[in-house]
């Protein structure tokens, strides 16, 4: 039973996928169907973990090293569920956004395929599963990009695909180097082994660099924005959302559990550097956005920015409960900057097919058109600001704490200058939505479109703040 | 159910759900609404009557819930938190009642008193907050829930000034909470105790001590309208009159008065702020923002931006009351809480039913208008006599107090010419007022004059509230030393802030 | 019963003047005394009832002093009251009248039978401020001009009073503190205190308010002004100076010398005055300067106390009933120009000089009979200038019934309905040496006022236009008229936020 449900969470896309291929006529049933059923696996996974602790699965009864095995974790069926639910919500949007058949025939194998992907990605306990896995996330991610057809969309995707790949290249060429160096391409396996030694530190600036590509840190996230912003809302919202993260949730594993051996509490800054300045560049750009879509991608980059400077601080600790808890934050804020996003996206795309377009000029008199959207971009706006209740407040919160206790006072003021300057954009479109109540536009609703977008705005703004206390000292166990 | 586990959750949740449900119903629905409305606020008035005639049988009431490890959701009730939830819960009723008749005919009613009740929720939730960490949560979602309130109306200036607001409230909650994690940081989780937590720490934490505390008080500066922090007030007066009534008494400016209060008697303790040469910076700041804000409110034509710098004064009241050492001085500052929220919203209730029936903005239009509403000027005069402390209503026994807290505390010599000063200004802005209200002639037309309809000068739901919170003020300074009068409360608190 | 007659002195008036506002309250003014007068009349000395619930703990009480002031006090208001009714009948404003008159009344009351310092200072206040609705009733730009300085003066006695009183709690912890407690005040306390009370005796130097204010007033309102609310100051003085306990040398000669100096120069100025009122606010002034004078005397000797201070409450109930009759005539003399009213005012005026078988000579009388138990050149000085104020009052008087005369031409007797009160009023006076038994007539005294009269006479009937050169030489509110007058050629505008 155990184990049926972890293959399932890859499975059941995959054959979702295959089905909607071969079904085009019926594809957006098979695509609902499955994505409600990944979801439901995703929380069985979690209270499995929950109940019996970490999991482990040989495909077809193989040993680590030769098949495919795939593990889980709190940290991994925590970012399942992410998965699971921004996918759910994203595909009860997707079958109010897309009206024509061939559109749909388009999206949804890709969108079953991307899913997959992803459940895979954060199942895998090899090395070069994970690159697998990281190709076919790449390739379904591009294409799903440029399911728009236009130009923009195109141009944008091709970088994307470009950058794609040569991020999986470096990644590759890391893994490599470690296969050479250790004989194995098991994680659990080579950390045993792992030593600081030149072929060590090769392989993780291989790696890191690869994924850092592919996670859009600054100064790598040239290709990010035009690649979300011109996507259908979406896929925009799951590429934001959880697939940048999938780099993110690599990079943490790798250094975490891979590398601890090579890493001294000033290596962080190699992350955390960068992380800071995608914070200020990132929240700088959001604010000077003249599209909504292009503002969240921005806003994208810059909460990258806290988690890998969250991360710096995470190596200048010890271990201990400070360190534990601040893990548990830098978690719970990739967490509720997936759901925010994702939120705010599909929020933007109803913006846009309203209004035809998302300037963010043309928003005035939103609050009252389109009540439920504007709350829902309030509540992401929350979330990203970093304000109560949300569950960013608490991430931040355990972020400036640690920079305070450190006496480091830099990040403080990074953190405190990039909340500021969130509020200023996050605001920036409220305040618009607010103005101009001269337009007697009667309010739309559209609840299949409006209530996905909204429950995850709230699940990031509310849920994850208030109802996520349960979760910290579980997470300190994993590292 | 045991209460002592949820009530304090409950209050908060009086009006928090019904605020919730508010924003989903149709414009249209007003019998819901108000139903909704009143019900939550009536609700939230028994769960805080039950409240406090448990606190006054030491019943102990407190609700948590763990956010993550070491930050704690924590609501309890202790004398401090019952003056002010009572203090809001009943002021939030009137303002109810009024923003009803207020708004009867407007648009965007739902989002409006959606709004509203969230407002609330967050100042009862941060009365409630028994750790600096939910205070801190309050706060902010204070600010969140008012800036709707202030843009409400949505034209430009309506705009202008909930920017201006959201600037500088969510400066100030950066502060404050860049304050409280240092805090959090160097003494571990701060919870509110009276007689304050930090005189045990090590003395060389002391210098990062006054740093936080600097930190803090910038924070709660800016809701307090602490010179220079206070710029956003007198542009937040755009917001309807019920709002402004709202934000100047109740909920905003006196969550950073209260936030002050807080943190000087239950995270630093008085005394030991004292010993950190912290209080003399605090009160020469609020005896700057007390002149201040009178000089200001004299030359002002607008008569709700004249209340609105006369409340950057008067609130300061309640920081110098904090920032003189001694039981007396505590007495009048808390007291004062109480005091200035009855007697500003009257003002404002006020001003709104003179804009609201006659079309009147300015003082200068005020012209007999005493004839017209002899009922809402009447309120308005008590306010008035109030703030500039004539007995019997409320305010002068705050000056009592603070005047005698200030010789107790050896510091007349800079107190009570301040306070002279600013009864003197107050009654040079307010009483000139008066005189034009009740003794010059009523122009023949007023600039918009809404038809009279019923038996009073105007609606029912707008003539009640003043009247009622007018009365409030004047029972509160003639029954000063009756028991469970506000005084009596604040005696209470500072017996107990004083006992350790 | 005597708990519930002292209670409704105070809480009539103030309680009746909400109904006041409707012409169907237009009797409330005058029934509203009657628990004042069947209270100083009925309940006995020495008891009191404590309210403790009420304000910051009130008791009321009668001792022999206060029993007299009450007594005249009530009276006076009592034929103000009426007198007002009968009166302003037609005035459209009248309602607003009879509101600001009662809570005048009500403050005045307070401050007499309240024996602690809160219903004190509430009385002090609520007095000052009503009265500013009495000054201004008339609404043209010189009675706004004389309410402007009313008010401001009547603020600073009243804020002035708030510290001396904060003080003096400070230092005895009682708000209740009997003549022993007082003893040893400090300089400050002293200072704020005596600053109060000479702003409202109208002491020179701060007595400008007072010849502004008083002719401004519809005449009843000047009559109680005149007559009651200015004796505020010498009930303060009695209550907290400590009086018969020990001695203040210093600030009993000052009290003395600026007694004495008020009394020398209100003569001369009032001689030149135009308006009938006018020259009896003057002469209000030199009168209170009389008061204040022996009050320092006492101040100096405690041994003078218990008997001086009877004689004294003696004075100024004279004082209280004889101006307000001259007030209250001048008012019917201009309303129904009848010449049999001019006779009739020969009775005050001449009571007012002092003239022999009068109420004035009988409480001056008594005055010096109670200065007899002191011996000292001070009081020898204090017999001389009771003299030369007899002699002053007398030429005053004379100018006074000079300037009335020309309103009384018309030789028939109709009128003496609107005039029922205030002959009721006339017909005390002239009791009052029946009751209050001054001795026989002093040669000395009798002189002195024939020797006025002889020269008034001599002025009036063969030389009336030599004063003519002086008259209007020095207008109402003398130096600080000169002041303003300077200041407003030098193009400064103190007053302009005030006019705002």
């Amino acid at each position: 039973m155990e184990v049926d449900v972890l293959v399932l969470s890859v499975a059941l896309p995959l054959c979702g996928a295959l089905i909607a291929v071969a079904w085009p006529r019926r594809c957006e049933v098979v695509g609902m169907l499955t994505a409600f059923a990944v979801s439901v696996a995703a929380v069985l996974t979690l209270v499995q973990v929950l109940v019996v602790g970490a999991l482990q699965h040989e495909m077809g009864g193989w040993t680590p090293g030769l098949g495919i095995a795939l593990r889980v974790d709190i940290l991994s069926a925590v970012f399942l569920v992410l998965v699971g639910l921004v996918v759910l919500a994203s595909s009860v949007y997707a079958t109010g956004y897309f009206g024509q058949p061939r559109e749909k025939a388009h999206f949804w194998p890709m969108w079953l395929l991307l899913l997959a992907a992803l459940n895979a990605l954060v199942l895998s306990s090899d090395l070069f599963n994970v690159y697998v896995t990281l190709e076919l996330l790449g390739l379904t991610a591009v294409s799903l990009a440029a399911l728009s057809g236009q130009r923009a969309a195109i141009d944008a995707a091709l970088r994307y695909l470009l950058v794609g790949l040569l991020g999986s290249m470096v990644y590759l060429a890391g893994v490599a180097l470690l296969y050479l160096g250790y004989g194995t391409l098991d994680l659990p396996a080579i950390a045993t082994q792992i030593e600081s030694e030149p072929i060590a530190w090769l392989a993780l600036c291989l790696m890191t660099g690869g994924l850092l590509l592919k996670t859009a840190l600054f100064p790598l996230h040239f290709w990010l924005p035009p690649a979300h912003a011109n996507a259908p809302a979406p896929v925009s919202a799951v590429l934001s959302a959880l697939v940048v993260k999938a780099g993110f949730y690599l990079v943490m594993r790798l250094w975490i559990d891979l590398f601890p051996a090579l890493l001294t509490p000033s290596t962080g800054l190699l992350l955390g550097i960068p992380g800071a300045a995608a914070v200020l560049w990132g929240s700088w750009q959001a604010f000077k956005a003249e599209r909504l879509k292009l503002l969240a991608a921005y806003s994208t980059v810059a909460q990258l920015g806290y988690l890998f400077l969250g991360l710096a601080l995470l190596f200048q600790l010890a271990p201990g409960p400070t360190r534990d808890v601040l893990f548990g934050g830098i978690v719970l804020m990739a967490l509720t900057h997936g759901f925010a996003k994702a939120g705010l996206f599909l929020a933007a795309g109803m913006v846009q097919k309203r209004s035809g377009n998302d300037q963010i000029s043309n928003l005035g008199g939103m609050a009252q058109r389109m009540p439920v959207t504007t709350f829902t971009i309030a509540l992401a706006g929350v979330a990203l600001i970093g304000l109560p209740p949300s569950g960013a407040f608490l991430g931040k919160w355990q972020l400036l704490s640690s920079a305070l206790g450190l006496g480091q006072w830099l990040w403080v003021i990074v953190v405190a200058t990039g909340s500021m300057l969130a509020a200023a954009y996050v605001f920036r479109v409220l305040e618009r939505a607010f103005a101009g109540s001269s337009q007697p536009d009667a309010p739309v609703a559209i609840a299949r479109e409006e209530w996905p977008a909204l429950l995850l705005s709230a699940i990031a703004a509310v849920l994850l703040g208030v109802g996520s206390g349960w979760l910290w000292p579980l997470l300190g166990n994993d590292i | 159910m045991n209460l002592s586990s949820t009530l304090p959750g409950l209050i908060v949740a009086s009006s928090l759900l019904p605020g919730l449900v508010i924003f989903f119903l149709r414009e249209g629905s007003q019998f819901t609404r108000t139903l909704l409305n009143l019900g939550g606020a009536f609700a939230k008035l028994v769960l805080v009557g039950i409240m406090i005639w448990g606190v006054f049988h030491e019943k102990v009431y407190a609700t948590r819930w763990t956010l993550a490890p070491g930050l704690e959701l924590a609501l309890h009730a202790d004398a401090l938190s019952v003056l002010f939830v009572t203090l809001s819960t009943i002021l939030w009723f009137v303002t109810t009642l009024y923003a009803i008749g207020y708004l009867e005919h407007s648009p965007k009613r739902s989002r409006f008193f959606g709004f509203f009740s969230l407002c609330v929720s967050a100042t009862v939730g941060l009365a409630l907050a028994a750790n600096l960490f939910t205070f801190v949560i309050f706060y902010e979602l204070l600010t969140l829930a008012t800036y709707p309130l202030v843009a409400h109306r949505g034209n430009t200036e309506a705009i202008r000034g909930a920017r201006i607001y959201l600037v500088y409230t969510l400066g100030g909650g950066l502060a404050l909470l860049l304050g409280a994690v240092w805090l959090h940081a160097v003494a571990g989780p701060v919870t509110f105790v009276e007689g304050g937590v930090l005189s045990r720490l090590p003395e060389q934490t002391y210098s990062q001590l006054k740093w936080i505390f600097v930190l803090l008080v910038l924070g709660l500066g800016v809701k307090a309208a602490l010179v220079p922090l206070h710029g956003w007030l007198p542009q937040a007066m755009v917001a309807p009159a019920p709002v402004s009534a709202l934000l100047h008494a109740v909920a905003v400016v006196k969550a950073g008065a209260f936030g002050i209060v807080r943190v000087v008697y239950d995270v630093y303790g008085v005394e030991f702020a004292a010993d950190l040469n912290l209080l003399l910076p605090l009160g020469v700041m609020a005896a700057v923002t007390i002149i201040y804000g009178s000089i200001k409110a004299l030359s002002q034509d607008n008569l709700k931006k004249r209340l609105a710098y006369s409340t950057v004064s008067q609130v300061s009241y309640i920081a110098l009351g904090t920032a003189t050492l001694g039981p007396i001085a505590t007495i009048g500052g808390v007291v004062h809480l109480v005091h200035q929220g009855v007697m500003k919203i009257t003002l404002f209730f006020a001003a709104g039913n003179y804009a609201e029936t006659l079309g009147v903005h300015k003082v200068s239009e005020m012209n007999g208008i005493g004839r017209r509403m002899p009922g809402t000027t009447l309120a308005f005069t008590v306010g008035a006599l109030g703030m500039i402390g004539i007995p019997p209503v409320a305010g002068y026994v705050t000056k009592w107090y603070l005047g005698l807290g200030a010789l107790e505390a050896g510091a007349a010599a800079w107190v009570l010419p301040v306070l002279i000063i600013s009864s003197l200004l107050n009654a040079a802005y307010f009483l000139p007022v008066l005189y034009r209200a009740w003794f010059l002639e009523a122009p023949v037309d007023w600039p918009n004059e809404h038809p009279r309809t019923g038996w009073f000068e105007t609606t029912g739901a707008l003539f009640w509230p003043p009247v009622a919170t007018a009365v409030l003020a004047l029972a509160a300074g003639l029954f000063a030393a009756a028991p469970y009068s506000p005084l009596e409360w604040a005696e209470l608190i500072a017996e107990r802030e004083y006992l350790r | 019963m005597n708990a519930a007659l002292l209670v409704f002195t105070w809480l009539s008036p103030l309680v009746l003047a909400l109904l006041a506002y409707s012409r169907k309250g237009r009797l409330l003014p005058a029934l509203a005394t009657l628990p004042a007068l069947a209270a100083a009349a009925l309940v006995p000395s020495n008891e009191s009832v404590e309210i403790p619930w009420l304000l910051l703990g009130v008791q009321l009480g009668l001792d022999d002093t206060s029993r007299i002031f009450l007594l005249f006090t009530a009276v006076l208001w009592l034929v103000a009251g009426a007198q007002a009714t009968l009166q302003m009948s037609d005035d459209s404003r009248a309602g607003r009248f009879r509101v600001v008159f009662m809570l005048a009344m009500g403050g005045n009351f307070g401050l007499i039978i309240g024996q602690d310092l809160s219903s004190f200072y509430l009385g002090f206040a609520l007095m000052g401020l009503a009265a500013y609705g009495l000054v201004v009733h008339d609404g043209t730009e010189s009675v706004r001009h004389a309410g402007r300085v009313y008010l401001v003066m009547t603020l600073a006695a009243e804020f002035a009073l708030l510290i001396g009183l904060l003080l003096l709690y400070q230092r005895t912890g009682d708000l209740t503190p009997d003549v022993g407690a007082i003893i040893g005040a400090g300089n400050i306390e002293l200072t704020f205190l005596g600053l109060a009370f000479a702003i409202k005796a109208g002491l020179i130097g701060v007595h400008f308010w007072l010849p502004l204010a008083h002719p401004a007033a519809p005449v009843p309102a000047s009559a109680v002004l005149s007559g009651t609310m200015i004796k505020a100051a010498l009930i303060g003085w009695m209550r907290y100076l400590p009086l018969g306990e020990s001695a203040l040398p210093e600030f009993g000669g000052l009290l003395l010398a600026v007694g004495a100096m008020t009394t020398l120069s209100a003569i001369p100025v009032g001689l030149m005055q135009k308006e009938p009122k006018a020259v009896l606010a003057y002469s209000s002034i030199g009168k209170m300067g009389i008061m204040s004078a022996a009050i320092g005397l006492i101040a100096m000797d405690p041994r003078l106390a218990p008997a001086v201070i009877s004689a004294l409450a003696i004075y100024a109930a004279h004082h209280g009933l004889a101006k307000g009759a001259l007030f209250l005539g001048v008012g019917i003399a201009k309303d129904t120009g009848a010449s049999w009213v001019f006779y009739l005012l020969f009775i005050p005026a001449l009571a007012l000089a002092g003239a022999p078988l009068t109420s004035g000579a009988a409480a001056k009388d008594i005055l010096k009979i109670a200065l007899d138990t002191g011996y000292s050149g001070w009081i020898q000085m204090f017999v001389g200038l009771l003299f030369v104020s007899t002699f002053g009052a007398t030429l005053l008087m004379a100018r006074f019934l000079n300037l009335v005369r020309p309103y009384t031409t018309d030789p028939s007797s109709h009128g003496a309905g609107l005039a029922l009160p205030w002959l009721g009023l006339l017909v005390l006076v002239l009791a009052f040496p029946l009751v209050v038994n001054g001795g026989p007539p002093s040669a000395m005294n009798t002189a002195i006022v024939i020797a006025g009269i002889a020269i008034a006479a001599v002025i009036w009937f063969y030389s009336p236009t030599r004063g003519v050169t002086w008259v209007g030489r020095v207008p109402p509110g003398d130096i600080f008229e000169w002041i303003l007058r300077y200041i407003r050629g030098a193009g400064l505008q103190l007053t302009a936020p005030l006019t705002k």
